[in-house]
């Protein structure tokens, strides 16, 4: 009996032990989804199209702004000097011996980033249920595509032929080489084809506010034309398997006659820190000639740029301290004409607005005696009079304009001047942000729209606009060679308040040598770290081995 | 602070009430009618024989005697015969007539010692033990008279590493047993009573003894979470017979062991001045950072580390506790509270307090049942300035700071901070501890299980044992605005809390059987095991608010002030397990065991989601073989044993295998609208599985001349099948900031080591002598990892510092990787000397063509002309080659004396006090042995600024490394105790009083504070393990205190 109630017992403990169900150990997690069953609903597909424009919200010391402007003919590397003088490396085209080679490494990361996300989005929008919807459905379909284009097209003007990818590769999926650049840019096409036909469509001024920040038909054709004409000049090529200078005129033309978009009126007026320097009016960073931009916000994407490009521990109203990187060669300076209100808009000349620049000695690398204005970040005793607020380090967020009308502008006359009808349209194109530039002095147009000139004129509106570096490239049509003059800069009396002890890190000199970019192609290293992940699939671009 | 002085009211009213029960027994006891007899009862070498039952004859009054072989008896009458009996010896009896005191012999019957040893899911006897394990009892953890039960453990385990993260109140551990094996995680699973949990809630005083399961075979049997070893953590008990009640208590004041010496402001100036000048020769008397005139005017200006210390910090304990019972049922219980200052502190915002319950109770229902809990209450409330790594570091700031910036300013600008005249960047560090370190962390934690323990038959037993943890943890933080540098300020008030629950539960169910078959006995063992947890956490963060009380969150959406408000719940964790062991001995002489678990884990994707862990092991005692009967004059017991096991680990974080997707940083914003934005934040691998430690361990256990005992181990520890995040190319769309890398099983790492320990116990008359050497030599080598190399983090040393510490195949884990150096440049000439000549085109050229005299001579050790990434090369490991430790003690009448000593050696500490990126940092005094011109010196460099190019100190190299062996004498203890003079006729048992000293004196050639240096992994707020391979760093380590304390033991 003993036993039994012994026996009994232990049995009753038993069943509850393995009443234990079989699922015990499957978990998912409480407070995410997974990728197998998060896209189902449009605003899934929403949120998930979001996170492709979310990448170009990462901002890094090495932004493609700051790259090409460094390389380009309008900026010293600048910054701290003891920084190590990884700026100034874009400026030399040399290896990166102290970054392991790898100083590019964010740019690419960032946006082959950007290519995954758009990639996931074009892969699993498949699993959403677009019913009645079908016309968001492309909208979206043509954003992702913009995007994927923009990031292939960003990537290959800095690294020359990469991998175009039109899927997520699957973990243990080979790594896929170079795509020759006709594909390459063929496929970038494509997907610009497909956004102009499918974005969002309405002008300028007819667009609900909401819609503010997508990417529009616009942006699209406007791209176009931008990757046309990189590629014809860079890689010296009528057509882009077809696509000739007449499709990326046309595009143009739409943009010009059906987008709602027009010049506002003061130059200046475009950028805030600009703007509160001449006490204009600030446009706004919704405006007329905003055709696509970065869509910053105040306590998150920190534009790295703003806070490196103001004055180093200087802090003069209405521009706020920064890093001095990005010192503006005198060159620059020299080369607008006097009248030329742009000059003051984009330039901060220290001696000539008579102000202080207060640097701790030999802390500024490479002092020219000229900063920049355009994407400067206000004063803290200028923020409450202009938009802005907080840490200086954390919190500029003025959006940063990607496609501006007087590019369109400027591609048109050229394009147009291509395509031979160089007649009143070129001319009517570039005369109209001549005119602006001149306050609508219109002595100061141009007779005729020639390439020199309308070169010229891209040189002067487009200053910190990602923009210079690359039209000095494309105008190169393939003969490298003519960067040695171009990018050559050896001025040491321009550089008067540099430390010049023999002693100094050579990187706050001011002297470059153009010829460093010739057997480069202008295209940047590729960072060591990723060609060793990629197993020597991809080789390093030439003149970095 | 408010809530700090409410908790202090709360403790000394716990306190006073602990001497007033205390007093209200000495009183009740006093007047008890019946006699106590209290005695020892010993073997014949003098060791205290524990669980020896002692009744009175013919009578079930009576009980067990304790770890130290102590009892307590009640008698009615001198009549009273008492009975002493253990299995394996001969019973005693004897008559109680007028003693009150008395030692008991007991002689052995043909067996040697049965100590007893806990196993996974039970106990044995330690000969017939084949595994590796080791065990301290809670007399060698009492001796230490320590806060935390892991430093008590320093030096008494051979094999295994404990350092203290830093010296700060309340710190953690890192422990590794046998070296390091996993990048995820090599703390043991500890188990208390059954119940897997955490040391940090536990008080030393309520522990009864520890095991520690070093070998693959002992820990396999707990399978999937074993294979970091296990630590076996039992809690003292309730013992049948007469209540005790005990009360320990210490009062200790401590000091900063070691001080660094810092520049003064004249040498600060002076040393700056010439800094600049080696830079830029040119540069002018008027552009110089200080003119000659203000030298001169200096003194040795702000001494911050003098500031920040606290002289003669104080540090208390109470323990109170009650023990005893009666054959049905037992008890024990405890109440205790330790409190601990930083002895470097600033507005007492370091600081540490613990409060501890403790209730155990053991019932024996019914002739077959028995039945009993456990269960403890810690709380735990601490405040802590900022210490490990770089970011906020409070002592890398004080060592860094400017000694010419005053604590306080003439003006009323910076709050009235002193400010720097300097550089309006450099911050006056103590204003930065003023202003900022304001978090208040609290800690409640409930441990406990039920069991039940049904005599089926004889020989089969069953036991199911519910526990488990209920754990709350919550932090505030405030900051104010301020501004008391250029890049120092806060201008919106900030406030920060978090709360967090985690529930854990574990279910074991153990069957039994026992059975002798001749002199063959087999004891087999199966049983099952489910774990499961549910968390709850929320923080949020509001900033702009009445800077002088907390903000009340309410409606959150229309409150734009806050900024932050997170969460995450959920269920997971989830294991069930299967197990089963197989004991076979013959005549104890030949043993064997084999053990085999199945473990479920949640943590794996259902392709790999079960793992099968098995072990066996041998033993043979040699010294009962006839052949050896020659060799019994002085070998009175030789046991040879090996083992090999398999055990698992699992990654850190649940659902690695899974490709989730995230919404965190990824939205942008359209029109006015913030949208919310979601994408992948992983890759999946639903083929991860469980990394694998496999063990072999060859050892041997002696005794011989009766005294002395002996055990030896060699083992081979191979980790394999890592889990580690793998870098794969950015086209594959992993930037590694939103997006990380899919963890993959790849990763291998050997430790071989050999351990001894040496005991030594004999008693000279009165006279006892206790002596235990222990030494341990691990070899840690990496075999394999993912493209060879796991490259360590960059800016560890400071903001842009190169990588310093690497994974790579051939090398130990976490190496430091840096360029060898050859002393310095003395002359122009010597520069000129070294050079390099091209075999192929003949052609020489220097190989330092930036060095000036004075500069550090790199190797190249690739030969190829220039100082560049691929000369670097191994220059110290962080990882302790031996361990060891010496324990002396010995009593002679009531006096007690115990010496314990606790070395490491072979490891190399990486030093970095100063921030190479702010050029203005304070020096230690060592840079005046700089170099200064020809034959001054051959390791400091001349004193540059930053950006010069031969980059002296920026090139990380064996300049920054140094030897991290130390020999420390970690406690020194003198006791006496009173029962034996002038209490002897009173119902005390012990009325012990000591003085002790704990750290009293480091031998070591490292000149920083402390080489006990903790850097290394820490988890990060999202639970990510950062810096999962670095270890021995000292960017300010908070250096453990010297402790001098005074304490009474006291039971009656």
């Amino acid at each position: 009996m003993k036993i039994m109630k012994r026996i009994l017992l232990f049995i009753i403990i038993v069943l509850s032990v393995i009443g234990c169900k079989k699922d015990f150990a499957d978990r998912l997690p409480t407070t995410s989804n997974i990728v197998e069953n998060f896209y189902k609903t449009p605003n899934d597909a929403l949120q998930a199209l979001t996170a492709i424009y979310n990448m170009n919200l990462r901002d890094d010391w090495w932004s493609s702004i700051i790259v090409s402007e460094i390389a380009s003919d309008n900026c010293a590397g600048g910054g701290g000097s003891t920084d190590g003088g990884g700026y100034q490396l874009y400026d030399r085209a040399v290896q990166q011996p102290d970054a392991g080679g790898n100083a590019s490494l964010y740019l690419w990361k960032t946006y082959y980033g950007g290519i995954y996300r758009a990639n996931v989005y074009l892969q699993s929008e498949k699993n959403v249920d677009w019913t009645g919807k079908e016309a968001l459905r492309a909208q979206y379909i043509g954003e992702a595509r913009f995007l994927r284009a923009y990031f292939h097209f960003y990537l290959t003007r800095l690294f020359g032929e990469i991998p175009f990818l039109d899927h997520p590769l699957a973990p243990n999926e080979p790594i896929p080489g170079r795509t020759p650049a006709e594909d390459l840019y063929a496929k970038i096409i494509a997907d610009l084809k497909y956004s102009a036909t499918y974005c969002l469509s309405q002008p300028y001024g007819a667009m609900k506010l909401d819609n503010w920040g997508h990417a529009t038909k616009w942006a699209a054709e406007a791209m176009l034309a931008r990757v046309y004409l990189f590629y014809s000049g860079y890689y010296n090529k009528p057509d882009i398997k077809g696509f000739t200078a007449i499709n990326a005129r046309d595009a143009i033309d739409t943009v010009y006659n059906l987008s709602g978009h027009v010049l506002v009126d003061t130059f200046a007026s475009l950028w805030i820190v600009p703007a509160a320097s001449q006490h204009k009016t600030y446009a706004g960073e919704i405006n007329s000639e905003v055709v696509w931009s970065i869509r910053y916000m105040s306590g998150g994407g920190l534009d790295t740029y703003q806070r490196m490009v103001g004055p180093r521990n200087t802090n003069v109203d209405p521009y706020g301290q920064g890093w001095g990187a990005c010192t503006v060669l005198p060159t620059l300076w020299r080369a607008y004409d006097t009248a030329d209100l742009r000059r003051y808009a984009t330039i901060l000349d220290w001696a000539g607005e008579g102000k202080t620049y207060k640097y701790v000695t030999n802390t500024q690398a490479q002092y020219t005696g000229y900063n920049l204005k355009k994407y400067e970040n206000l004063s803290e005793n200028s923020k409450p009079v202009f938009p802005g607020s907080g840490d200086w380090q954390t919190n500029n967020a003025e959006d940063f304009i990607v496609i501006r009308f007087a590019d369109v502008l400027l591609m048109g006359a050229e394009l147009h001047v291509i395509t031979g009808d160089n007649g009143t349209t070129a001319l009517t194109y570039l005369n109209k942000v001549r005119t602006r530039a001149f306050g609508g002095d219109i002595s100061h147009n141009y007779a005729t729209a020639t390439i020199d000139n309308i070169m010229n004129e891209r040189r002067l509106e487009l200053v910190f606009e990602d923009s210079r570096y690359w039209d000095i490239l494309r105008s190169c049509k393939g003969d490298f060679t003519k960067l040695v003059s171009i990018l050559t800069y050896h001025d040491p009396n321009d550089a008067a308040n540099f430390a010049t002890d023999a002693n100094s890190a050579e990187t706050n000199y001011l002297n470059v040598d153009g010829n460093n970019f010739v057997d480069k192609k202008g295209l940047f290293q590729l960072p060591q770290s990723e060609l060793d992940l990629m197993k020597g699939v991809i080789k390093q671009n030439p003149g970095y081995n | 602070m408010k809530q700090k002085v409410r908790y202090r009211a709360l403790y000394q009213l716990i306190a006073k009430s602990m001497l007033v029960l205390l007093f209200s027994f000495v009183f009740f006891n006093s007047y008890s009618q019946e006699r106590v007899v209290t005695g020892v009862v010993l073997d014949e070498s003098n060791t205290p024989i524990p669980g020896a039952s002692v009744i009175i004859k013919g009578t079930t009054t009576g009980g067990l005697s304790d770890i130290d072989g102590k009892f307590s008896l009640k008698v009615p009458g001198s009549e009273s015969i008492i009975v002493i009996s253990y299995v394996g010896y001969e019973t005693q009896e004897i008559s109680a007539g007028q003693q009150t005191s008395i030692n008991i012999t007991l002689k052995e019957k043909a067996t040697e010692l049965d100590q007893i040893v806990v196993v996974g899911y039970g106990v044995q006897k330690k000969k017939l033990v084949t595994g590796a394990t080791v065990q301290v009892s809670d007399k060698d953890i009492d001796k230490n008279h320590v806060t935390r039960i892991e430093s008590a453990l320093q030096g008494i385990t051979p094999g295994m590493v404990i350092v203290k993260q830093n010296g700060q109140p309340g710190s953690d551990y890192n422990i590794n047993i046998r070296g390091l094996g996993s990048p995820n995680g090599n703390t043991p699973l500890v188990l208390i009573d059954g119940v897997p949990g955490s040391l940090n809630t536990l008080n030393p005083e309520d522990i009864e003894r520890v095991d520690v399961l070093k070998d693959a075979a002992s820990a396999a049997i707990y399978g999937s979470r074993g294979g970091a070893g296990v630590i076996l953590v039992t809690m003292k008990k309730g013992k049948s017979g007469e209540a005790v009640v005990s009360f320990d208590s210490y009062f200790g004041v401590s000091n900063l062991a070691k001080k660094v010496d810092l520049l003064n402001a004249k040498q600060y100036a002076t040393i700056l001045n010439e800094a600049q000048l080696n830079q830029f020769p040119k540069t002018t008397p008027d552009k110089m950072h200080f003119s000659q005139k203000t030298i001169d005017t200096l003194g040795a200006g702000t001494d911050w580390l003098g500031i920040v210390t606290n002289k003669n910090a104080p540090s208390r304990n109470y323990h109170l506790g009650i023990n005893g019972g009666n054959d049905k049922t037992s008890y024990n219980m405890s109440l205790s509270y330790t409190s601990e200052e930083g002895i470097l502190d600033y507005e007492n915002k370091s600081d540490y307090e613990r409060l501890g319950l403790v209730l155990n109770t053991n019932h024996k229902v019914k002739s077959y049942l028995k039945i009993g809990e456990n269960v403890s209450y810690t709380h735990r409330s601490s405040k802590a300035l900022g210490n490990g790594n770089m970011y906020g570091n409070f002592l890398f700031n004080i060592l860094s700071a400017n000694p010419i910036i005053p604590l306080h300013g003439p003006t009323p600008y910076y709050n009235g901070f002193g400010v720097s005249t300097l550089d309006s960047n450099q911050t006056n560090p103590v204003a930065g501890l003023h202003y900022n370190n304001n978090a208040i962390t609290n800690n409640d934690d409930i441990i406990g299980d039920v069991y039940a323990e049904i005599q089926i038959t004889k020989g089969l037993k069953f036991r199911s044992d519910f526990g488990g943890t209920l754990g709350f943890k919550t932090t505030q933080d405030h900051t104010d605005t301020f501004q008391i540098s250029g890049s120092a300020y806060q201008t919106i008030p900030d406030f920060k809390q978090s709360m967090e629950r985690n529930f854990f539960y574990n279910f074991d169910n153990v069957l039994t059987w026992e059975k002798d078959f001749g002199k063959h006995n087999v004891v087999l063992m199966v049983g099952t095991n489910a774990q499961d947890n549910w968390f709850f956490k929320v923080d949020d963060e509001v900033q702009g608010f009445q800077s002088n009380v907390a903000p009340v969150l309410t409606n959150v959406t229309t409150l734009d002030t806050v900024i932050k408000v997170n969460g995450d719940y959920g269920k997971g964790d989830s294991r069930y397990s299967y197990f089963g062991r197989l004991d076979y001995n013959y005549d104890q002489k030949y043993m064997a065991t084999g053990t085999l678990r199945r473990d479920v884990s949640s943590r794996f994707g259902p392709n790999n989601r079960v793992g099968y862990f098995p072990s066996v092991s041998a033993g043979w005692a040699i010294s009962k073989e006839s052949f050896m009967e020659p060799m019994n004059s002085w070998l009175d017991f030789f046991k040879l044993r090996a083992s090999w096991g398999k055990n698992g680990t699992e990654p850190t974080i649940p659902y690695r295998y899974l490709a989730t997707v995230a919404s965190s940083s990824r939205y942008y914003t359209f029109g006015g609208t913030k949208q919310t934005g979601t994408s992948p934040d992983k890759m999946a691998n639903p083929n991860l599985k469980w990394e694998a430690q496999t063990q072999t361990d060859i050892g041997f256990d002696s005794k011989f001349l009766k005294n002395f005992s002996f055990s030896f181990d060699w083992y081979n520890k191979t980790a394999t099948d890592w889990i580690v995040p793998k870098p794969v190319a950015g086209i594959f769309g992993i930037e590694g900031i939103s997006t990380t890398n899919p963890f993959v099983n790849g990763g291998d790492v050997i430790n071989k080591g050999v351990e001894f320990e040496l005991d030594y116990a004999k008693r000279f008359g009165d006279f006892d002598l206790d002596v235990k050497a222990s030494f341990a030599y691990n070899k840690n080598k990496v075999t394999n990892v993912p493209d060879s190399l796991i490259r360590g983090s960059i800016s560890v040393l400071y903001n842009g510092s190169e990588e310093l510490y690497r994974v790579q195949e051939g090398y130990p884990l976490g190496y430091f990787w840096g360029y060898k150096t050859n002393g310095i440049f003395q002359d122009t000439a010597q520069i000129n000397h070294y050079t390099y000549t091209n075999p192929a085109t003949g052609k020489t050229k220097l190989i330092q063509p930036g060095a000036k005299p004075g500069d550090v001579i790199f190797q190249d050790l690739n030969h190829d002309g220039k100082i560049d990434q691929l000369d670097k090369t191994q220059i110290g490991d962080p990882n302790p080659h031996y361990v060891y430790g010496l324990n002396i003690g010995t009593s002679y009448k009531g006096f007690d004396f115990s010496v314990n000593l606790q070395g490491v050696a072979g490891n190399s500490i990486v030093q970095s006090y100063r921030s190479l990126d702010a050029q203005l940092s304070n020096y230690t005094t060592e840079i005046l042995g700089r170099w200064t011109g020809p034959g001054t010196s051959n390791r400091i460099p001349r004193v540059t600024e930053n950006g010069e190019a031969n980059k002296n100190w920026r090139n990380f190299s064996d300049l920054s490394v140094q030897d991290g062996s130390y020999l420390r004498v970690k406690s020194v203890s003198l006791g006496y105790d009173l029962k034996r003079s002038i209490l002897k006729n009173t119902p005390v048992q012990q009325f012990r009083i000591y003085i002790s000293a704990i750290n009293l004196l480091t031998f070591t050639k490292y000149n920083g504070f402390d080489p006990e240096i903790g850097y290394g992994s820490s988890y990060d707020s999202n639970g990510n393990l950062v810096d999962a391979y670095a270890s021995g760093i000292d960017l300010g380590n908070y250096p453990s205190a010297r402790t001098y304390m005074i304490g009474i033991n006291l039971k009656f």
